[in-house]
């Protein structure tokens, strides 16, 4: 069936669906049950697949993480939702020692198959602990993979590829992006694969690569500086861990430059390690020093003045020409 | 939010009276549009609206009383936008979500591969990768762009040698540095000039004149401006060849005889012609002579070699009318000389003592 839907629309399609077809599955987190969710993620499932499968938790977070590493290690394949990424806390012993663990404890005789699903990013004009960008904190961490989709389709296929990895997976959406547009997704059940970047745009000049809500700002810049005479490659990182170096790299070995743009904070940001190893493999081949454009080393500010934190498309403009300048 | 109820209005009041609406059925309104007014026992109360929507029904006259929790406004069931802090987008815009999954297929693009200094190379010389033979797989160094500009250019070759060492010397920092200035003159002579031996004169004169002005005699360094003066007197001497420009060095000419110099100018000769020259030889003057004119020219500025701080040039010989002592017309011999001095280790002054010495005791050889 293929319907217009938009990303958060996506996630709730896919969830249908993997809830549907896998009678392990199981859905736990606050306000996800009776009430939906409150971004509406969840919407439908506790009417269809009753209260033993999607569970309303207390107000926990250490306890939905722990409960659902002890759920996937017994077998069942639970999908677990943090209100916002930036809830998160709480829980990251139990996610940080034991659920990136699990395969490496028992040598593989148990694995931790749990997707833990948050909003994440800036942009709602909300108050403080709801506009996080940490993915690069769980990047760090051995035994856990982080994704983060950023349109309707690859929420859909992501999603579903989070559910079904035996491992465990932070599945971070951009709430900015979740009703901002709608695309066809066709509801087969095909997941996307979890070690792949995708190719949004193809160009000769410069690769940009980015994840979450900045693909947009990254594709409407790209459409700008097309105009200008400079044509961008454009990679959806999606899979922040572990990265699909490949393609980055043989994207860069045809265009000899790169920028990478993320919401996240600079310092220790994940384009940290994007550029390194496209620095140590591609040194000869560059043309100019690969730059990254990050948010700024502070907390997000609140409500309005997010603006001055959230990168537009004409910063990520004038950023792309400065690399085209180098060296002058 | 489709029911608002009167919120807790603080101060343990259970309950108000609707005292006047402020909006009526079918009614958009905006976050914070006021709905109504209640009065309660201490006040009377604005009542904002929480949400953004079209309202269905107001429920309630004036002049009732409501308890807190009871329905005020039914707002139309709009797009359930969910329950979340903040305000959400939602302008749903169609869009195509095409993508490729990895990179572009079957591309093998591979910008040139070059280290960063021949990249900065290739752009001072004014060249772009295009100009370049295609080569897969090689990896260019600076040398092979120099090698590459060579080709391009016809009759292009890369300098090697004492050329070599010319162009890089002439305009490395300390040559830089330098501050020159000079000074000329015509030293003459009324009567005829012995042209043998003449540069072991001037070597010999040369000599006289550092012992009377040693500030010519020394070695300076810019950056610790340090100034080293000599107690010998090593004169290079510039031998043009073939192969290019050599200056090997005469040591201590001050204890040399004529003899002697012109002995060693003619050993120096035929080394430099064979290039057979020592490199020691070449090494260690404390100042330079420059005899251009054995092959022409009159007056010139020429270029003090760091860490030296002076360069005689003698131009060509040359005659023209004058007055001798006892003021006659008499046909007088001309030596040109022209000294350059670095200005930061040598006074006008000095120069002009030195330059005036040398004439007087070249003179006093020719007696």
């Amino acid at each position: 069936m293929m319907t217009e839907t938009t990303l958060l629309e996506a996630v709730n399609l896919a969830l249908h669906y993997e809830m549907e077809n896998d009678p392990n599955t199981v859905i736990l987190g606050e306000d996800i049950g009776t009430n939906g969710g409150v971004f509406r993620a969840t919407v439908g499932l506790r009417e269809k697949f009753g209260v033993k499968r999607v569970i309303d938790t207390p107000l926990a977070e250490a306890l939905i993480a722990g409960v659902t590493v002890g759920m996937a290690a017994q077998g069942l394949r639970p999908i677990a939702e943090f209100q916002f990424q930036g809830f998160v806390f709480p829980a990251m012993e139990h996610i940080m020692c034991h659920a990136a663990r699990m395969r490496n404890r028992t040598r593989g005789r148990l694995t931790c198959p749990a997707v833990f699903r948050a909003p994440f990013g800036g942009g709602i004009h909300a108050p403080e602990h709801h506009s996080e960008s940490v993915e690069a904190l769980f990047a760090h961490i051995p035994g856990l993979r982080v994704v983060i989709p950023s349109s309707p389709k690859r929420a859909y296929g992501l999603l579903l590829g989070a559910i079904r990895n035996p491992d465990p997976v932070l599945f971070f959406e951009p709430k900015r992006i979740y009703r901002t547009f709608k695309s066809t997704v066709t509801d087969d059940g095909k997941a996307l694969p979890l070690d792949r970047c995708f190719t949004l745009k193809e160009g000769r000049d410069i690769t940009l690569v980015t994840w979450g809500a900045c693909v947009i700002e990254a594709l409407q810049a790209a459409q700008i500086l097309e105009e200008r005479g400079i044509s961008c490659e454009i990679l959806d990182l999606a899979t922040i861990k572990p990265i699909d170096e490949e393609s980055i790299l043989t994207s860069v070995r045809k265009t000899g430059r790169l920028l990478v743009v993320h919401e996240a904070c600079q310092t220790a940001g994940v384009g940290a390690e994007i550029i390194t190893l496209v620095t140590q493999q591609l040194f000869y081949n560059l043309k100019s020093p690969p730059q990254r454009l990050a948010g700024f080393d502070t907390v997000m500010p609140y409500y309005k003045n997010e603006h001055y934190y959230l990168l537009d498309t004409e910063t990520i403009v004038t950023a792309v020409c400065r690399v085209m300048e180098d060296p002058r | 939010m489709k029911h608002f109820r009167l919120p807790d209005l603080g101060e343990g009041l259970a309950e108000a009276e609707i005292v006047e609406w402020a909006v009526k059925d079918g009614q958009k309104v905006a976050v914070n549009d006021v709905l109504l007014s209640v009065e309660t026992a201490k006040a009377v109360v604005d009542v904002p609206s929480p949400v953004a929507g079209v309202i269905k029904a107001c429920v309630g006259n004036a002049g009732d009383v409501i308890a807190i929790g009871s329905v005020l406004v039914e707002f139309e069931e709009g797009e359930d936008q969910g329950s979340v802090v903040g305000q959400m987008q939602s302008q749903q815009q169609a869009i195509s979500d095409d993508f490729i999954i990895g990179a572009v297929a079957g591309s093998g693009q591979e910008t040139i591969r070059m280290t960063p200094q021949a990249r900065a190379l290739l752009k001072r010389l004014n060249l772009t990768s295009d100009a370049l033979p295609q080569e897969p797989d090689k990896m260019w160094a600076e040398q092979d762009v120099i090698a590459a500009y060579v080709a391009l250019g016809e009759g292009r070759e890369q300098l090697k040698g004492s050329r070599k060492n010319m162009a890089q010397w002439m305009s490395n920092d300390a040559s830089r540095a330098i501050v020159p200035a000079s000074l000329s003159d015509d030293i003459e002579y009324a009567g005829t000039v012995d042209l043998s031996e003449f540069t072991p004169r001037l070597l010999h004169a040369m000599a006289l004149a550092c012992q009377e002005e040693p500030a010519l005699n020394a070695w300076f360094e810019g950056e610790s401006c340090t100034r080293q003066q000599h107690k010998t007197v090593n004169i290079g001497l510039a031998v043009d060849s073939e192969h290019g420009l050599y200056v090997p060095v005469i040591r201590d000419v001050g204890q040399k005889t004529l003899t002697d110099l012109h002995a060693e100018i003619t050993e120096i000769a035929t080394k430099v012609r064979k290039r057979q020259i020592e490199p020691e030889r070449l090494e260690g003057a404390t100042i330079t002579l420059s005899n251009f004119g054995a092959i022409g020219g009159r007056y010139a500025t020429p270029v003090v070699t760091p860490p030296q701080v002076a360069i005689l040039g003698i131009g060509k010989l040359f005659t023209r009318a004058g007055l001798n002592t006892e003021g006659k017309l008499v046909p007088m011999q001309v030596i040109p000389a022209s000294l350059t001095f670095d200005h930061r280790a040598c006074t006008g002054g000095e120069a002009t003592r030195f330059l005036t010495t040398f004439a007087k005791q070249l003179l006093q050889t020719f007696a």
